[in-house]
């Protein structure tokens, strides 16, 4: 009896002791997690195939400015440049072609599952003010607020760049809903731009066939090849959330008033 | 025996003449002025509110008076305007001005992290085929707690947190707006 009555004064305190922390929303059950775990794998493969041929098109592309080959159409060297230009252009599109629908089927079994998870553990089942409880703002990752318009890129290389951007984002799955919530939306935005760059690859091909008969590269081949050389070198994303806030911290809770007025 | 009659009535005069005069707010004066208070000093300022608001002409002038008091305070940000204006809230309250409910709504939306707007009623997906609404009164909320716990309270930390509330909420219902109502 008196064992019991220790045991249950210690659970009361322990119970008292401990910092309230919000419910979890569990969004990413093993299922999902595996699906990040694939998408994460097959992305950075395309990565990495494609960074070797960028790489190349990027020295390519260097070497078509410094012998001012936009000026010198005939020249024969300037030739030998575009028609590198264009084969390496071509091998670029292939690894987009072979890699992409493997990208998009694993993203598309991610989203699927995530929205059935927030369907029916979020939409269904609270209210608005419920999911505020779910919130913890310490554990909430600081970064960018996703934009609400959708991010398509217009051009073949805006997309690729667009995609670049979005993929690492797969890369770090904590447990928060608002993490969860995150990749359902990048998923979404990346299935939505890996078609857009699909469209693109049958345009882009016919670029190709035009420069290799007509000879010389037109301006809009030149400038999917500038947007692809600077897929690794663009500028970082700005944050639309100024930084200018510093961590102090004040306590305006014990006052009876305030605790009053904010028990809700 | 007249002595003590002359005492009764005095007595009684005087009754009725403490009763008059302990309480001249509850007549309703018709040429009492409700101005906001214009003082450049919260503290002032909530005790000229207070006297205010009791004359039964002042009464349902609140929200004019609750936003002169904020924008006072913004003048002289200091964590303790916070506390200060919690307590005219919880007084307000206590003389009838507010409802508890509308006591708590009002002090939240500008010192308390969390979001008092968001609807407890319907499921998100009810809300999800049109968040514009909800949206809207989030953001409104958001510029709200940006007034009371920056420009007021100069809590940086706890605007920060409510900021970071707001991002994830966002987070969340686009992603329920999606989920639900997949495009």
């Amino acid at each position: 009896m008196r064992r019991l009555l220790f045991l249950l004064c210690f659970f009361s305190l322990a119970a008292t002791a401990a910092p309230e922390k919000p419910p979890t929303l569990q969004l990413l059950p093993p299922t999902v997690r595996d699906d990040i775990r694939v998408t994460n794998h097959a992305a950075k493969a395309i990565e990495s195939n494609l960074k070797a041929i960028v790489s190349r098109l990027d020295q390519q592309y260097k070497t078509y400015k410094v012998a001012r080959c936009d000026r010198l159409t005939s020249d024969e060297e300037c030739q030998n440049i575009e028609r590198n230009m264009a084969q390496t252009y071509e091998e670029l599109l292939e690894v987009l072609s072979d890699e992409l629908p493997g990208l998009r089927a694993s993203l598309t079994r991610m989203r699927d599952d995530l929205a059935n998870r927030i369907r029916s553990k979020v939409g269904h089942r609270m209210t608005p003010q419920e999911l505020q409880r779910t919130i913890d703002p310490e554990a909430t990752p600081s970064k960018k607020l996703r934009q609400r318009h959708q991010q398509r890129g217009r051009t073949l290389s805006e997309g690729v760049r667009s995609l670049a951007r979005l993929l690492p984002r797969f890369d770090n799955a904590n447990s928060s809903g608002v993490s969860a919530a995150s990749f359902y939306l990048d998923s979404v935005v990346a299935i939505e731009t890996i078609d857009g760059i699909e469209a693109q690859i049958p345009y882009a091909r016919t670029q190709i066939a035009m420069a290799e008969s007509w000879g010389g590269l037109d301006d809009a081949m030149l400038e999917g090849v500038e947007g692809f050389t600077e897929l690794y070198y663009g500028s970082p994303e700005t944050r639309s959330v100024p930084d200018n806030y510093v961590f102090e911290s004040r306590d305006t809770t014990k006052d009876p008033a305030v605790v009053e007025l904010t028990n809700w | 025996m007249k002595i003590a009659y002359l005492a009764s009535i005095a007595a009684t005069f005087m009754l009725v003449g403490c009763a008059s005069v302990s309480s001249p707010e509850k007549s309703a004066g018709p040429n009492f002025q409700c101005s906001p208070p214009a003082d450049t000093r919260l503290g002032p300022a909530l005790e000229q509110a207070r006297r205010d608001l009791v004359h039964a002409d002042c009464r349902d002038r609140f929200q004019t008076y609750w936003q002169a008091l904020l924008a006072i305070g913004a003048k002289h940000k200091r964590t303790e305007n916070a506390a200060e204006l919690a307590h005219f809230v919880s007084w307000s309250r206590d003389e009838g001005l507010l409802s508890p409910d509308e006591a708590k709504v009002t002090y939240s939306r500008y010192f308390d992290t969390r979001f008092v707007t968001l609807p407890d009623d319907y499921s998100v997906c009810a809300y999800a085929r049109d968040f514009s609404e909800l949206e809207r009164s989030l953001v409104a909320e958001l510029r709200q707690k940006e007034q009371g716990l920056l420009r007021v309270a100069g809590d940086k930390a706890a605007y920060q947190t409510a900021f970071h509330r707001f991002e994830g909420l966002m987070t969340l219902f686009d992603a329920a707006h999606e989920a639900c109502h997949p495009s």
